[in-house]
């Protein structure tokens, strides 16, 4: 049987590096083949081909087996290609039915008719929901269940999901997947995008496993076969290059307790237990989304936790969030206040123009911060440059104890090896430090104890690429 | 070009501004006097404006301090009028000056504090609740100065005139002109909340809570209940506003209380670029032109005497704002900023 959909040799450059890098990959009808990959895998980009809106450098397409062009979305549509998107597109201002029936709506559609016609279509998608609603209004499970109605519209042959289950809850999930799985039943050619490693197991009756824009595994079930390899899985998403570091030195048994977090649960993980010492390099690593940032922010404070209890005995400390734009720093502001706002930057609850300056001026040497000058708004710099402003706010004062989700995303390799430099340097001083980070990398050469987070669960684990791969492949079958 | 652009936004409004008037048969060079006259010809000119121009820098002012802690108040029309009748009832009741003044800003602290705890524990659109808000307080007060706070010979719609002592001190300005205690209070609320905003660790996470609220608490900042009491603080503010114009100038509440200051000073404060040190000459612009046109009406003796004063000013406006914002000054808003920068 020929591919309802094929990409041969499909490739996409941007500016000389390829994006996607001569990938063959077939979607069968009544098949779910998942399509994994860490950011920047060239995941989207493949989808975004199918549907007509990346033409191919080279390479290109096929259905059923004939080699067809896809130049526009309008003929990705009339091919039967359809694709739920990550944020959802739909208008939230408008009603289930105005938003379902927005393609094809004749303008002097009276009220009932309009919703008449809405709840039709909405019969035969089996989905219960009320026309006159508001989209804005409804649960996210829903909205996703909407949009999935309205991708069906086109998606008679081959329906793409971007990361569906990242925005769910688990129950919705479930529902998404059950929904999934009659799809599957009805004869679509499904491809499920995701770095989830868990969904991509339990669904797909295939995987490929795509890194930096190549192919680099590719494994099908049998319908009652026996499942993945998930280590192998792991083994391509994350590269299986040796670990070649040190051994971290071990802590230090006497040190003092920063931390105790025993039964906490938030909406997205724990219940658990946490314990870090001071001089403690702990890094939470796996796959993103599985709730290390909310666990991150309870511990920091901001959220508040739905059980259990946090002790911490650190009158110093730092929080560098995960994201920068909006818990990190405040944009509008300039730099020296994003400095200065740290707790405990002055005596007083006011400060002069020239107390401002003696606060900010020396830590945003110290940690180089390369701007016009302590005047000028955070939001001005660039990433690498707004990093170290955050370093220099939560850092300078030797905290000790460090919270630091993804602390390098989205910076050049120098400005990555400085801001590991600084949190191994704080921790040399006697800081605890906890850091979640999806980098297999970075972990490794910042922690002196691992845990790997699956569904909100934390898991101790060697300091090894194996051993983390085997963690996370173990966790995720489970 | 670009830079030319806010002027050419500008002078075009004035053009048609000044056909407007000569559609109503008045000539430029009759009207540009009379509107410069009316609002700065002479000393009962300049006291007719800062009379205006006082309650509304006051109102700008709450306004300035809600919008750059990332809260939209809208209501500081509603926080004035409620203030204004505060301040009848206590002047009268006390007979001094000083606890009106008190009571119009601690009503108009209430006044903001309910839509702000609406905010803050509810997550209710503060924008919605402070416009709504508005309605009710002018039928508060509606139904006070008919009702329970009635002048004693209940003839008229309005509360019992306030004795002299309770009047503001003020200076005499011209013949029959006056500036009552109000505008140095304005001036130095100004200072204060322009000092707060920008010299201080609570004015610093408040703006930094505008555009990154998990940053402020992360600091251990209680952003919300300190956004409860930026709020009030805005509303007494406007409160004060109130007070300031029945305690100086009406000496007695009634229903042509606020009459569209409490938006006005919305502008105000966007005209301004919502920086402290500029509200004072947006207020004075504003209510120049207040004013101004309110002379040419009189004088030219316009037919649709109220609308068409408000028509000018409503393109002025427009266009002074449509001018700032070309020019950049505007931005000043952290949450534009935020929402613009790269």
């Amino acid at each position: 049987m020929s591919a309802a959909l094929a990409f041969r040799g499909a490739t996409k450059r941007y500016g000389g590096r390829a994006v996607v890098d001569g990938v063959d990959l077939e979607l069968h009808g009544g098949e779910i083949h998942a399509l994994l990959g860490e950011n920047g895998a060239g995941k989207t980009t493949l989808a975004r081909m199918a549907l007509g809106l990346v033409p191919p450098d080279a390479g290109g397409l096929a259905i059923d087996g004939v080699a067809t062009a896809i130049p526009d979305a309008a003929a990705a549509a009339r091919l039967g290609i359809g694709m739920v998107h990550q944020h959802f597109a739909l208008a939230e201002g408008l009603t289930v039915a105005e938003n379902l029936l927005l393609a094809d709506a004749p303008r002097a559609w009276r009220r009932r008719d309009f919703e008449a016609r809405a709840k039709e279509r909405l019969a035969a998608r089996a989905l219960d929901l009320d026309p006159a609603r508001r989209v804005g209004l409804l649960p996210v499970g829903l909205r996703q269940r909407l949009e999935i109605a309205k991708a069906l519209d086109h998606a008679r042959r081959v329906l793409l999901l971007d990361e569906p289950t990242a925005v769910l809850t688990p129950a919705e999930g479930e529902a998404l997947f059950e929904q999934l799985r009659s799809l599957r039943a009805s004869g679509l050619a499904i491809a499920l995008i995701t770095h989830r490693l868990d969904d991509a197991l339990r669904l797909a009756d295939r995987v490929t496993v795509l890194r930096a824009g190549r192919v680099v595994h590719a494994a099908a079930r049998a319908r009652a076969g026996p499942a993945y390899d998930a280590a192998a899985i792991v083994r391509a998403l994350f590269g299986d290059a040796p670990a070649s570091l040190p051994p971290a030195p071990p802590p230090p048994r006497d040190a003092a307790v920063r931390l105790v977090a025993s039964g906490l649960a938030g909406d997205r993980f724990g219940p658990l237990d946490l314990e870090l010492r001071a001089g403690e390099r702990v890094v939470i690593t796996g796959v993103d989304g599985h709730g290390q940032g909310e666990l991150l922010e309870t511990l920091a404070g901001i959220e508040r936790p739905r059980a259990g209890g946090l002790a911490i005995t650190a009158a110093r400390r730092a929080f560098i969030a995960g994201d920068r734009r909006r818990a990190g720093l405040a944009l509008p502001l300039s730099i020296a206040e994003n400095v200065a706002l740290a707790r405990g930057a002055f005596a007083r609850p006011w400060f002069t123009r020239r107390e401002l300056h003696a606060v900010a001026a020396p830590r945003l040497a110290r940690f180089d911060v390369r701007a016009r000058g302590p005047a000028q708004p955070a939001g001005e710099l660039s990433g690498g440059n707004q990093q170290r402003v955050v370093l220099a706010r939560e850092l300078a004062a030797e905290p000790e104890l460090i919270l630091a989700e993804h602390p390098t995303r989205g910076l050049d390799l120098q400005a990555s090896a400085f801001v590991q430099g600084e949190l191994l340097a704080a921790a040399a001083r006697g800081a605890a430090l906890l850091v979640a980070t999806t980098d297999l990398d970075e972990a490794l050469a910042l922690a002196s104890r691992l845990l790997v987070i699956v569904r909100g669960r934390l898991h101790p684990c060697a300091t090894t690429r194996e051993a983390v791969a085997d963690r996370l492949a173990q966790e995720a079958t489970r | 070009m670009k830079r030319a652009a806010p002027w050419l936004v500008a002078l075009a409004a004035a053009l048609l501004a000044l056909l407007l008037l000569q559609w109503q048969g008045i000539a430029p060079a009759r009207a540009l006097p009379l509107l410069a006259g009316g609002a700065f010809g002479d000393a009962n000119a300049w006291s007719a404006t800062l009379r205006i121009a006082t309650p509304l820098l006051l109102c700008a002012i709450g306004v300035t301090l809600a919008f750059r802690c990332g809260l939209w108040n809208i209501g500081a029309e509603g926080q004035l009028l409620v203030g204004g009748v505060a301040a009848a009832w206590a002047g009268h009741a006390c007979g001094h000056w000083f606890p009106a003044l008190l009571a119009g800003a601690a009503a108009g602290a209430a006044w903001a504090a309910l839509p702000a705890l609406l905010a803050v524990k509810r997550g209710v659109p503060e924008v919605l609740a402070t416009l709504m808000l508005n309605g009710v307080a002018l039928e508060l007060l509606r139904w006070l100065v008919t009702g329970p706070l009635q002048e004693p010979t209940r003839q008229f719609p309005q509360t019992a005139r306030l004795p002299r002592e309770a009047w503001l001190p003020q200076l005499a300005l011209g013949r029959t002109g006056a500036l009552h205690l109000g505008l140095p209070l304005a001036l130095l609320a100004a200072l204060a909340v322009g000092l707060f905003l920008a010299r201080t660790r609570a004015g610093l996470l408040l703006r930094t809570g505008a555009t990154a609220p998990r940053l402020a608490r992360a600091q251990g900042f209680a952003l919300d209940r300190a956004r409860v009491v930026a709020f009030a603080a805005a509303g007494a503010l406007a409160g004060l506003a109130g007070a300031v114009d029945v305690a100086g100038v009406a000496r007695a509440a009634d229903r042509s209380l606020a009459q569209g200051l409490g938006y006005a000073a919305v502008a105000a404060a966007l005209l301004a670029g919502l920086r402290c040190a500029w509200l004072p000459a947006a207020a004075l612009l504003l209510a120049a032109l207040q004013s101004g046109t309110s002379a040419l009406q009189w004088a030219a003796n316009l037919p649709g005497i109220d609308r068409f004063g408000l028509l000018l000013q409503g393109l002025a406006i427009a266009a002074l704002l449509v001018a700032a914002r070309f020019a950049g000054r505007s931005e000043g808003g952290e949450r534009t900023e935020g929402s613009a920068a790269p």
